[in-house]
């Protein structure tokens, strides 16, 4: 018996798993079971960055994959569940699209993803594991989008956008070994004030119309 | 020879099966922090059955009389299918997942038929709940096994099991998130707990036991043996896929390994069972929409 679980496979399992993480979060009722999800998502997120060390032997990706341990799993899913804590008195996820036909569209969205990067150059100049992931993380940035459009409250929209960037970051991990260091930190520095302003806005729009269900902010007041 | 030990093979699958369902009981009690029957009280519960005299409502059909033993039989066809502890199996030469998948379905069909054939109100109740569940469990099923069979290279359901023991533990990562996706749809065709709650006659929420209402003595006996089969059926494919059995010639030692195989992932379903709730029916489509998900994830991710 020999176990073949090679390193290229392993790390395809993360990025999977990740991606797994963000289909969940279309199915979760709960804004708290969206935070949980959105925390393994991040975890598994960074279990792939810290692989593919090994795999490219740039050790740069150890910084980046530190970084988002810390702040995609520890920092925002607390200012997150700080949010939650002091203005959402109805957890409940309202949806514009029911939650088994969200599942079902993220399952066309994981399909067509893998097809359409099946032709992509990188077919041919790269290695298949890389095309994979690739189509991972596309896959992720479709199902954060469709996250964005498809529930009315904003904390949820928030969410979706951060998964968002966990895709394109998993595409810059996949295909161009990581962006440099300097870009890394900017765009972490960039998500990580961006989820404290969403919060601030969140926090405003609860102020201005008692809910935070965005298919009202076009009500009229006073 | 090879029909011998086919033979010998269904017979100690029936046999194992209450054990498991047995074991998985009491592990659960256990766990619970309490003593529970033993493991061989479902052998006694079917003797018990057995010895009772048998009462059948006078609006019943014949389909009263042959529902339970054609949802026995089309288990045991099923049974012949898959390789226990040898090769060997008695319906080697045919059979396609496909075909394993509705032999399936016909079990669930007769059971469904048995429900609404006597007239009872929770029968049709639980008949509707158990054909909308199967239904959305089967593309899931299908998906799965369909996995496996393009990685194997082959339809015949009996062969994929071959093959994977040859190729020796050589198995793809994917298979993960299928293992995952087996595990939900095994819990919802055996109607354990997030689907329905094995246990309990609770009116509001039972599926499986709102069918069998009726059912009494032997009839009664062949519907929980057959529930165990399935049960035990489900586990063996998992853990002949995901754990492949020694091929040694000793046959002893395969049938033992075989025992420790499904006692072991047995585990997981009591402790699944003990640290969640049953959902709510109108969840149970977006459960299994998410077992969907998991094998299109294991398929994408091989095929891609």
């Amino acid at each position: 018996m020999n176990l073949n679980i090679s390193l290229s496979e392993f790390v395809e399992f993360m990025a999977a798993l990740s991606l797994f993480f963000a289909i969940l979060q279309t199915a979760s009722h709960r804004l708290d079971f969206a935070i949980k999800t959105y925390t393994f998502q991040s975890l598994a997120l960074s279990i792939t960055m810290f692989l593919s060390v090994f795999y490219y032997f740039d050790y740069e990706l150890i910084l980046s994959a530190v970084l988002t341990l810390l702040i995609k799993a520890i920092l925002i899913p607390n200012v997150m569940k700080k949010i939650t804590e002091k203005i959402v008195e109805d957890e409940s996820v309202k949806p514009f699209i029911n939650f088994t036909y969200s599942i079902l569209i993220c399952v066309f969205i994981v399909i067509f993803s893998f097809y359409a990067m099946s032709n992509t150059f990188y077919s041919v100049s790269s290695s298949s594991m890389m095309q994979k992931i690739l189509a991972i993380a596309v896959a992720i940035i479709f199902v954060g989008i469709f996250l964005m459009f498809a529930r009315k409250k904003a904390l949820i929209q928030v969410i979706g956008f951060l998964t968002l960037e966990n895709g394109i970051i998993l595409g810059a991990t996949s295909t161009v070994k990581g962006l440099p260091l300097i870009v890394e930190v900017g765009v972490f520095f960039d998500v990580f004030v961006g989820a404290i302003m969403a919060g601030i806005l969140i926090f405003h729009i609860k102020d201005t119309f008692d809910s935070l269900d965005t298919s009202k902010l076009s009500d009229l007041k006073e | 020879m090879d029909k011998v030990i086919g033979v010998l093979q269904l017979v100690l699958f029936v046999a194992v099966a209450p054990a498991v369902k047995g074991f998985i009981h009491k592990l659960k009690l256990n766990l619970r922090g309490r003593k529970g029957p033993s493991i061989i009280q479902p052998y006694k519960d079917i003797f018990k059955l057995l010895r009772k005299e048998s009462v059948i409502s006078k609006d019943a059909s014949f389909i009263s009389r042959i529902a339970p033993i054609l949802v026995l039989l089309a288990l045991i066809v099923n049974v012949c299918f898959i390789p226990v502890f040898s090769q060997h199996t008695l319906l080697s030469f045919t059979g396609d997942v496909i075909a394993f998948i509705y032999v399936f379905g016909l079990s669930t069909f007769f059971m469904a038929l048995y429900g609404m054939d006597q007239g009872s109100a929770f029968g049709g109740l639980g008949s509707a709940r158990e054909m909308t569940i199967a239904s959305l469990a089967e593309p899931t099923f299908m998906m799965i096994m369909f996995t496996f069979s393009l990685e194997y290279n082959t339809s015949n359901i009996s062969e994929i099991f071959i093959r994977v023991h040859n190729s020796s533990f050589n198995v793809p990562i994917a298979y993960v998130f299928s293992l995952l996706a087996l595990f939900f749809v095994s819990m919802a065709e055996n109607a354990r707990i997030p689907f329905d709650n094995p246990e309990t006659h609770l009116e509001l929420t039972m599926v499986h036991e709102a069918m069998i209402l009726e059912a009494s003595s032997k009839y009664l006996a062949i519907f929980e043996l057959s529930s165990y089969i399935k049960l035990l059926l489900f586990i063996s494919i998992a853990s002949n896929i995901f754990l492949p059995f020694l091929y040694s010639s000793n046959m002893l030692l395969n049938i033992l390994f075989y025992i420790l195989k499904i006692f072991l992932f047995s585990i997981p379903i009591s402790i699944v069972e003990l640290s969640i709730a049953k959902f709510r029916f109108f969840r149970i489509p977006d459960l299994l929409m998410i077992s969907f998900t998991l094998a299109v994830l294991g398929f994408v991710l091989y095929y891609a």
